[in-house]
C-alpha cells in the first residue's frame, strides 16, 4: 500500500494566483458557491463524510 | 449494460476481507469515523422491476429470505442502537434514510409509526433529519401530506424522458411507470410540498441525450438532482460512453445553473480542494451503515452488484452495536481514504478528486475492491473536463 502521494502532479486547480477580492467578483453561481463551500470547510477544519449515493 | 445474474463470487482471498488488517491500523492511530447516516430497509421488497435494479436483478438474491416488512422490535432496536451510538460519540446529529425495496409499499402509516419510534428514541439534544428515497409510484396528496406532517424529507428516482424512463423502470408486466412518476413529480414540485421535496435521482441511460434527459428532470424543478452510474465492475462490464455523456449534461447545467446537480458540483469542490460529500467520488470517510428488514447490519447494498453476499457483515441491531461493525476490514476499507486506493490509482493526477471512483464499480472477481474503478477512464474524462470549465472561469477572465 503506498501513501506518500504527494509528488504526483494533480489536475486540481490551483487557486493561489487569484486574490480574495477576485474570487468573490466572480459571476458564474455554481462556481462562486463552491468556493464559498470550500472556504467554509478551510476555515471550520472539519472533515466531511461521505453519505449514501442512492439517495437524495 | 447487461446486468450479471450468473455472479456467485466468494468474498475469500479477495481485498478487503483478506489483506486489510485493521488492528495495525489501529495502532498506527487510525480512528474509525461513527456512522452518521443510517439506511433503514422498511420493506425488502419493490412494486417496480426495473431492469438495472441492484437490489433484484444482479447477482445477490438475499432479498428473497428477507422479512417484506420490517419487525416493530428491529425497528425499536435500530432506534436504540442509532441513539446509543450517537450519544457514546457525542454526534451533534443523525440522518436516518427510509429505504427499501420501495419503502411506501409499507403504507404511510407504518411510516408515520416508524419516524416516531427513531424520533422518541433518540436524546433531544441530538438532531434528527429523516429523508424517503421512493420509485414515485405510490406518492399521493394524502401520503405526502403525511411526510410533511412528519418533517420527513423525499427524494425520487426518476430517468427523465418519458422513452429512457419507461424502457427502465418498469412494472413486473413490463409497463413503464413515467407517466405515474410525472404525477408524483408535479405534486412535490408545488407547496406546500416543495418544502419535503429534497431531489431526483436519475440512473444515467447512455443511450438518451444527456442535454434533453437534464432538461427533463429539471422541468419539476427539484432543489438537487444527482446522475448515478449504472452499476458495473470488471467483472460485468458497463457500455461505453459515460465520460461524454456526462460531460455534456455539466455543460447545460453549468450555463443553466437552474438546479444543483451533486454529482457536478462534487467534482468542482474537490478540483478546487475541498472535500466531498458523496460515496459515489473523493476521499472522504464513509460514514453509513445499512440495516436490513430483519435486523442485520450491511454495507451498502449497491455492493449487491458485485457478488452474493458482499454487504454481508453478519452482525444485528439484536446482537451488535455499531461500534462493532465500525472495525471491520469491509466498513474500515471505505474510511481510510487514500490507503483503499490502488496503486496505479495514486500514479494518476486526478485521484484526489475520482478518490477511485464508487467503491463497487471497483470490483475485480479474485482481487475484491483495490482496483480502479471500471468507469476509470468516464471520471477521468468527465473530471478533466470540469477542471478546464472551472480553471477557465478562474484564471483566464479578463482583467477588470
Amino acid at each position: 500500500m503506498m501513501d506518500a502521494t504527494e509528488d504526483v502532479a494533480t489536475d486540481l486547480v490551483d487557486l493561489s494566483q487569484m486574490s480574495l477580492n477576485e474570487l468573490r467578483s466572480l459571476d458564474q453561481p455554481i462556481l462562486s458557491d463552491a468556493l464559498r463551500r470550500v472556504v467554509e470547510e478551510a476555515k471550520n477544519s472539519v472533515e466531511a463524510i461521505a453519505g449514501f449515493q442512492a439517495v437524495i | 449494460m447487461k446486468p450479471s445474474r450468473v455472479s456467485r463470487q466468494s468474498s475469500s482471498g479477495t481485498w478487503p476481507i483478506e489483506g486489510l488488517d485493521v488492528r495495525s491500523l489501529l495502532r498506527d492511530g487510525w480512528a474509525p469515523r461513527p456512522f452518521r447516516q443510517f439506511i433503514v430497509k422498511l420493506n425488502s421488497r419493490c412494486n417496480l422491476a426495473c431492469t438495472y435494479c441492484y437490489v433484484y436483478e444482479m447477482a445477490d438474491v438475499s432479498w428473497r429470505s428477507k422479512p417484506r416488512i420490517i419487525s416493530a422490535q428491529a425497528l425499536d432496536r435500530t432506534a436504540e442502537r442509532i441513539a446509543e451510538h450517537a450519544t457514546a460519540h457525542q454526534l451533534a446529529d443523525v440522518e436516518i434514510v427510509l429505504h427499501g425495496g420501495e419503502p411506501l409499499l409499507c403504507g404511510v402509516s407504518f411510516i408515520a409509526d416508524a419516524v416516531g419510534r427513531f424520533r422518541r428514541a433518540l436524546p433531544a439534544a441530538i438532531g434528527l433529519s429523516i429523508r424517503l428515497q421512493t420509485n414515485g409510484t405510490l406518492l399521493t396528496n394524502a401520503v405526502l401530506e403525511t411526510l410533511l406532517e412528519r418533517g420527513v424529507k423525499v427524494g425520487v428516482s426518476f430517468d427523465g424522458t418519458a422513452i429512457s424512463h419507461d424502457a427502465r423502470r418498469v412494472h413486473a408486466d413490463g409497463r413503464g411507470s413515467h407517466n405515474e412518476v410525472t404525477r408524483a413529480l408535479q405534486l412535490l414540485a408545488t407547496e406546500p410540498y416543495a418544502r419535503i421535496f429534497s431531489g431526483i435521482l436519475c440512473t444515467i441511460d447512455v443511450s438518451a441525450n444527456p442535454v434533453r434527459t437534464y432538461e427533463a428532470l429539471a422541468a419539476f424543478s427539484p432543489p438537487q438532482i444527482d446522475f448515478l452510474l449504472p452499476h458495473a465492475n470488471w467483472h460485468t462490464q458497463p457500455t461505453a460512453g459515460h465520460g461524454h455523456w456526462l460531460a455534456a449534461a455539466f455543460d447545460r447545467w453549468y450555463e443553466g445553473a437552474e438546479t444543483r446537480v451533486r454529482l457536478f458540483e462534487e467534482i468542482i469542490r474537490l478540483s478546487l480542494g475541498g472535500q466531498s460529500t458523496s460515496e459515489m467520488i473523493g476521499l472522504s470517510p464513509v460514514a453509513l451503515i445499512v440495516v436490513d428488514t430483519d435486523g442485520s447490519m450491511e454495507q451498502v447494498d449497491t455492493l449487491k452488484s458485485a457478488f452474493a453476499g458482499a454487504p454481508a457483515t453478519g452482525m444485528t441491531v439484536f446482537a451488535h452495536s455499531f461500534d462493532d461493525a465500525l472495525i471491520l476490514p469491509s466498513i474500515a476499507a471505505r474510511q481510510i481514504g487514500i490507503k483503499a486506493l490502488a496503486d496505479s490509482c495514486l500514479a494518476c493526477p486526478v485521484h484526489k478528486v475520482c478518490g477511485g471512483g464508487y467503491f463497487p464499480h471497483r470490483y475485480r472477481p479474485g482481487t475484491g475492491f483495490r482496483n480502479p474503478s471500471v468507469y476509470c477512464s468516464d471520471l477521468r474524462h468527465l473530471i478533466t473536463h470540469i477542471a478546464h470549465r472551472v480553471r477557465a472561469d478562474l484564471l483566464e477572465r479578463p482583467a477588470c
